[in-house]
């Protein structure tokens, strides 16, 4: 089965009405018209809607849509003494922006970060498995600002500790699938061994999860063999058409589950189904099983949310049809559950 | 200092510009909406009031704002931009092949409608010609021209049409200099082609070079491009060769870190200096200010350099806005003076 999945945030408000909800909770916030615990609350309604929209729209793994985090950085790093946040920086090459967090003393780790909003959104997803998103190590040190350490190796190591106590802690509360988001690395090449090193601190010791890679801002053309050896079940990359990245895989050989990011969630022209109908096709070629899943290639957050909608529909569609003529093909495999989605299936059943 | 005697030195002996011109004090552009036009443009939205009902009370901001700068005693005025949503998508709105996004989250709980590129870019009719001349005929002191560049159009917009960057960005010039040229018309003695997107992505500074030669393509009054956010250090020096006379930089924000850059490669054009983090509510001190201003003059000629805030006001209040402008205006003024006692 190849599954869909989002890789990160979701819209959290949309133009349709009563979807405006958590924009105006902020507000209200703000003007200390609501408390804090009020605000906390329709953020869960909130996270609420976005899982069960997900689900509805045919997701088999969907996130809780990060409506609590400001943004990829600032929200772990809050949960970590020793740094404050500050200004705002732009996000890559996007128009967005995330708070800088600066370092100014030896960062600690006290409490889980993410644990919290797993167990309710999964309370919330019922049967569903909701996948965990946590930014990496390397991303969180290359975008903070160190006025500590003064070393970047340090702080890389340091941080991938605390994110393998936080990675240990969300298994034990009952995490099954995992998502490292780390979009500063494509673009610098030069760190990938110190990345890498930092992923496998990371992933350290854990068993039962599905660990899945997230990668952006960049090509994989300069880190492929690297990307292959690193202790995660799943890469999640950029391949809509076009992108290098598809040409590149149709020629290296594959041996991880890819997560194949095949709608982009950066514009809002619709792919036409014939044609993502071929290029997935074509994909499933090349990667035979190994295709696990299909996603968009970002955060869905950068769309508006009715082409968010209407980009998973895209997905669901094409899965459908994928799965349906896998069926055909691969009925023992699928029956067995001896692949990595049929297990994944399994787990979720669990749940 | 000693940079600083020697320019105020040849200025006397030129005797091209006097002290009184230099450091000419201006604004980046869009100041803070008061409630009422808030309200207004929210009553607009949901068809509460008449668009014509929605102008006169643009116009009537329009006015207060360059009253202010007069009392402020700012040198080079902007409209505000009272009648503008966000810098991009206002321009959307106006030229044709444009469709308006839903809300898409630019930080916080900051959402913006962002522009969608449907169809071939054209211009039907003037954009900001009624303004620029409306603001005008308020003051006699010269009001700016104000565009959205062609490169950050493109950077900022969803492209369901033209499916290449450089295409779409091209197209955007063409429209964008026939405005440039209308405002020139009508006499704007500066034209400011704000292009804050141009610093994000330095593997495409040639291509914003290319698209602002375009837009600047055939004027002759000063121009200027305002860039903001971003890592300098890549495109430096060649964003230099950006096609216009000066480059308005948001400097305060990030520590005044560029000028390291400018001693190493001269900066060859004007500044237009931001002294004021338009980010903080904390008005600035007057000696903050003078020290950024005066750290610029060590590595910069000081008749090469304008003074503003780091970048548009529409964040702070109003309260904050003539507050922050009215030290920067007397920083202004004392160096002034201590530039005639040299």
């Amino acid at each position: 089965m190849v599954q869909v999945t989002v890789v990160g945030s979701y819209p959290r408000i949309g133009d349709r009405p009563g979807e405006q909800k958590h924009r105006k909770a902020i507000d209200q916030l703000d003007k200390e018209k609501i408390s804090w615990n009020q605000f906390e609350k329709i953020q869960d309604e909130v996270t609420k809607e976005v899982i069960l929209e997900q689900i509805k729209l045919g997701v088999d793994l969907p996130s809780d849509g990060q409506i609590r985090w400001g943004d990829g950085i600032s929200y772990i790093m809050r949960g970590l003494k020793g740094c404050t946040i500050n200004g705002l920086v732009r996000y890559f090459d996007t128009n967005t922006y995330y708070r800088q967090p600066i370092i100014h003393e030896k960062l600690s780790y006290e409490n889980p970060i993410l644990v919290r909003d797993f167990e309710s959104a999964q309370k919330v997803a019922g049967k569903t498995p909701v996948k965990v998103i946590l930014t990496g190590p390397y991303t969180l040190a290359h975008l903070s600002k160190d006025e500590w350490y003064q070393d970047g190796r340090k702080l890389v190591w340091e941080l991938a500790g605390y994110l393998n106590q936080e990675i240990l802690a969300l298994a034990q509360s009952g995490v099954k699938f995992i998502e490292i988001d780390e979009p500063a690395i494509l673009s610098n090449p030069e760190d990938l061994s110190l990345w890498a090193k930092g992923i496998e601190m990371v992933a350290h010791g854990l068993s039962g999860v599905t660990v899945s890679l997230h990668l952006g801002y960049g090509n994989i053309s300069g880190s492929w063999n690297e990307l292959l050896q690193l202790p995660v079940d799943e890469l999640a990359l950029d391949l809509t058409a076009g992108h290098s990245n598809v040409s590149l895989l149709h020629r290296k050989k594959v041996t991880k589950k890819i997560c194949a990011g095949v709608v982009d969630a950066r514009n809002t022209l619709m792919e036409k189904e014939t044609v993502l109908a071929k290029h997935i096709k074509n994909l499933q070629e090349t990667l035979g099983e190994n295709l696990a899943a299909l996603s968009p290639n970002y955060g869905l957050e950068f769309l508006p949310r009715d082409a968010a909608r209407k980009k998973l529909k895209l997905l669901t569609a094409a899965a459908g049809k994928i799965n349906k003529d896998r069926k055909g093909t691969h009925h023992d495999n699928r029956t067995r559950g001896t692949t990595e989605a049929g297990s994944r299936k399994q787990e979720a059943g669990k749940n | 200092m000693e940079q600083l005697k020697q320019e105020a030195g040849n200025k006397k002996q030129e005797k091209t510009k006097s002290v009184s011109q230099l450091l000419p004090t201006t604004s980046v552009g869009s100041f803070p909406k008061p409630d009422y036009l808030k309200k207004a443009r929210a009553d607009f939205r949901a068809k509460r009031i008449s668009a014509r009902r929605l102008e006169e009370l643009e116009q009537k901001a329009t006015r207060e704002w360059v009253e202010i700068q007069e009392e402020l005693g700012l040198d080079i005025l902007v409209d505000g931009e009272m009648y503008r949503g966000d810098m991009a998508t206002y321009f959307a709105e106006e030229f044709s092949g444009f469709k308006i996004s839903g809300l898409v989250r630019s930080y916080g709980n900051r959402y913006y409608r962002k522009p969608i590129i449907v169809g071939k870019i054209r211009r039907t009719k003037p954009v900001t010609l009624k303004w620029y001349r409306f603001a005008q005929s308020l003051t006699q002191k010269p009001v700016k021209g104000m565009l959205t560049g062609p490169y950050t159009m493109m950077d900022w917009s969803f492209d369901e049409y033209y499916g290449s960057r450089r295409e779409s960005a091209l197209a955007l010039a063409e429209v964008i200099n026939k405005e440039a040229k209308d405002l020139e018309k009508a006499g704007a003695q500066y034209i400011q082609i704000d292009e804050p997107a141009v610093s994000v992505r330095p593997e495409e500074i040639g291509l914003a070079i290319e698209a602002l030669g375009v837009a600047t393509s055939g004027l002759k009054v000063k121009t200027l491009t305002h860039i903001c956010y971003g890592r300098f250090d890549l495109i430096y020096p060649r964003m230099l060769k950006l096609p216009v006379d000066q480059i308005d930089l948001e400097m305060s924000n990030s520590g005044y870190d560029m000028l390291a850059l400018f001693q190493k490669q001269p900066f060859t054009k004007e500044i237009g200096l931001g002294v004021l983090d338009v980010h903080s509510h904390k008005v600035e001190t007057k000696e903050t200010v003078k020290s950024r201003i005066k750290a610029a003059m060590d590595v910069i000629p000081v008749e090469k350099i304008y003074v503003d805030p780091d970048c548009g006001l529409k964040t702070r209040t109003r309260e904050e806005v003539v507050a922050k402008l009215r030290v920067m205006v007397q920083a202004v003024k004392e160096i002034r003076e201590e530039l005639n006692n040299v």
